[in-house]
């Protein structure tokens, strides 16, 4: 990443490290741990924020459009439950304002092992969620929620544990103005084990607040994981995403992030092949409207041979939205035999939406099979008639239209009821931005 | 009595082009009768069947279409639909992703609510369903994939006469029901529409030949060239046409 010569911070760079300072004495960890989270604030100030001139930031610049930054959440534990997923047979584990307050005792018997972060950080298991991040994962960002991070849980499956019930971690914030919640997560799968894990964020409609999340994924040998991540933040709110996952020979990892609320939203993925033979599958939806910015930026690194990846990617956008995708695949040398397939697609509703697509495929290796493409167009006229010629009303036939372009992607997270659960929030989403042609869409706050 | 459907006069071109493609066509069907309109490729006869559904790539440049006595053209595509006019289209769609099942009900309970009727229950909506794909044949593994996707041609077209069992409209409107059907397919969709005819409901028929109606039977049959009609008569006009060929009529037209 260049380094330049910073001349001018922004009023949001500025107010960091008085932010910092501010709460150092309660930020959990070990000295080892403070002392990182300096180094990270360090990182951040030198660094500042990401901009355009950084080449995978360039749909999404930060500096820009932060125009300030909030300060640490004080946690409030309101008792509270999500509103997302709230019917779903889960072990959930719900984080309200940055407090944790409700946590499965249960799940033990199960055989697997829930931390918070404040116990992880403070024992021996601390520097573990701050080493091994890969290079794509990392960030200015990253180092903003290093230095800050003060809530979050560690889900440890071991090896020959099949979880029956997905682990559900919800995020809710209730704060009545500008807060920043900063969490940092992690998941580790033994060897021959499976499990599913949800996470979803939800919080007030037109209140500033900002959610910086991070996750370190490990799935091992012959495992499967399946994580699905549902941002349903405010129509103001700003979502930060970085997760980097490290997938183990003949393992199997469903990434499916789904992106619906927020003002702006960056999600970041990183996922490298750390053993041959294993299976990668992300099926991402965004669905925005108004004046909503997500961005989806994933890397896929192939380092061994005998992979496979598959990367679908569905926006439906309204409004002026703008959807931003970056997938990019890197084959290496050694990586022979690889199996990478990638597909971005979307659907606008409306002439002043925006779809940034960019695919990139670089391949070192000359005994594979990639190929990527992407899409966009409207709703199919043909089609459209043919439904209300059979006396379904437009509003209703451009749902049905929407749900089906969504479907795919929705189905190919492979769960029943994680995929109906969806669907229903999609069908929310479309009933409200279907409307006709001056929808402007549910976040023109 | 107020006729069904009665278009007057009518006018009609290509959104954004110059050529009229319906010149004064004229046309009233009343309750109970089957109409066939025959003629040659171009002569207008898809456009008169678009126009009825309310397709908006048309535009009318003069005349007017009455439906049970109310300006058709003044309706959405839906509401015409739950005012009783089906159209089976030539070339039905696939709709990937909407599964068969989903679009009928969908379809079914937005026109019963259109008309203050009550929505229709899932055990209720299946027995209908499964009686009325039994006598056109259709199998339970088509109901189960998404809309006309991967159907044969004359599946779709099945599939077409399935929707208007279903629907129990009064106004058919058929566009060469009969392209893409072999002769068993051909008698199968002419029963599914045979047994759909009663003193009230009436059927548009648009064909391009004539075996069609040997199978369904028309009260009147029209000829059309050049955007309207240039010969109306009974059924032996379609056995004349068959002999003669449409050359005499083009040529008048």
């Amino acid at each position: 990443m260049s380094v330049e010569v910073r001349v001018v911070q922004t009023a949001a760079e500025e107010a960091v490290p008085g932010q910092f300072e501010a709460v150092a004495g309660t930020l959990p960890g070990s000295p080892e741990i403070q002392a990182e989270r300096r180094a990270a604030l360090a990182r951040f100030q030198s660094e500042g924020l990401p901009h355009r001139r950084v080449e995978e930031w360039k749909y999404t610049d930060l500096r820009r459009v932060l125009g300030a930054m909030p300060p640490p959440v004080q946690p409030t534990g309101a008792p509270i439950g999500p509103e997302t997923l709230a019917e779903l047979d889960a072990w959930k584990i719900v984080i309200v304002d940055g407090a944790i307050t409700c946590w499965p005792e249960a799940l033990a018997d199960e055989g697997v092992s829930v931390t918070r972060l404040t116990d992880a950080l403070a024992g021996a298991d601390g520097a573990g969620l701050l080493e091994g991040w890969q290079a794509e994962a990392r960030s200015s960002i990253l180092d903003l929620n290093t230095a800050f991070m003060a809530t979050g849980v560690v889900i440890a499956v071991p090896d020959g544990v099949h979880l029956a019930k997905p682990i559900h971690v919800a995020t809710v914030t209730t704060v009545p103005e500008a807060a920043a919640v900063t969490l940092r997560h992690a998941v580790r799968v033994g060897a021959n084990a499976s499990a599913t894990v949800i996470e979803s964020y939800e919080g007030p409609d037109d209140v500033s607040y900002l959610v910086n999340t991070t996750n370190k994924v490990a799935v091992g040998r012959d495992s499967t994981l399946t994580w699905v991540k549902i941002q349903r933040d405010g129509t103001a709110a700003t979502h930060l995403s970085t997760a980097t996952i490290d997938v183990d020979q003949g393992a199997r990892l469903t990434c499916a992030p789904i992106t619906i609320g927020a003002a702006l939203s960056r999600n970041q993925f990183a996922i490298a092949f750390d053993g041959e033979h294993a299976d990668v599958n992300v099926t991402g939806v965004q669905m925005l409207g108004g004046r909503q910015h997500g961005d989806t930026t994933l890397f896929v690194d192939h380092a061994l041979p005998n992979g496979a990846s598959r990367e679908l990617f569905k926006s439906v956008l309204d409004g002026r939205a703008r959807g931003v995708f970056q997938g990019k695949i890197v084959v290496r040398q050694d990586a022979q035999k690889v199996d990478g397939r990638m597909m971005a697609q979307s659907l606008m509703l409306s002439d002043q939406a925006e779809a940034d697509s960019k695919p990139e495929l670089e391949i070192y290796a000359d005994d594979v099979q990639c190929g990527h493409g992407s899409t966009s167009g409207r709703i199919d006229e043909d089609l459209l008639f043919y439904l209300r010629a059979r006396g379904i009303p437009e509003v209703t036939a451009k749902a049905l239209l929407i749900e089906a372009f969504i479907g795919e992607a929705v189905e190919a997270i492979g769960n029943e009821a994680i995929a109906e659960a969806l669907s229903s929030l999609a069908h929310d989403w479309v009933v409200q931005h279907a409307g006709g042609g001056a929808s402007n869409g549910g976040a023109d706050a | 009595m107020t006729a069904l459907l009665e278009i007057k006069n009518l006018h009609v071109k290509v959104e954004g082009e110059d050529k009229e493609i319906l010149r004064g066509f004229n046309l009233t069907v009343n309750p109970g009768e089957v109409h066939a309109i025959m003629g040659p490729n171009g002569s207008g006869k898809s456009t008169l069947s678009y126009v009825l559904a309310g397709k908006d790539d048309y535009e009318i440049t003069e005349g007017e279409v009455l439906y049970k006595g109310e300006d058709l053209l003044e309706m959405e595509p839906d509401e015409r639909a739950a005012a009783g006019l089906f159209l089976a289209f030539q070339y039905p769609v696939e709709i990937p992703g909407v599964a068969f099942m989903t679009f009928l009900k969908t379809a079914l309970n937005a026109q019963r609510k259109t008309r203050g009727e009550g929505e229709l229950s899932t055990p209720d909506f299946m027995r209908l369903v499964k009686e009325k794909s039994t006598a056109l044949n259709i199998s339970q593994d088509m109901l189960k994939r998404p809309v006309n996707v991967g159907f044969s041609g004359g599946e779709k077209k099945r599939s077409e006469i399935l929707q208007m069992a279903l629907l129990q409209p009064e106004l058919c409107v058929m566009d060469e029901t009969d392209s893409g059907l072999d002769i068993d397919a051909l008698r199968v969709v002419s029963d599914g529409v045979n047994a759909l005819r009663d003193a009230e409901r009436a059927m548009v028929v648009i064909t391009h030949y004539q075996r069609l109606l040997n199978h369904i039977v028309p009260d009147v049959v029209h000829v059309m060239a050049a955007g309207r009609i240039v010969k109306t008569g009974g059924k032996e006009l379609a056995l004349e046409l068959e002999q003669s060929g449409y050359a005499a009529f083009t040529e008048a037209a």
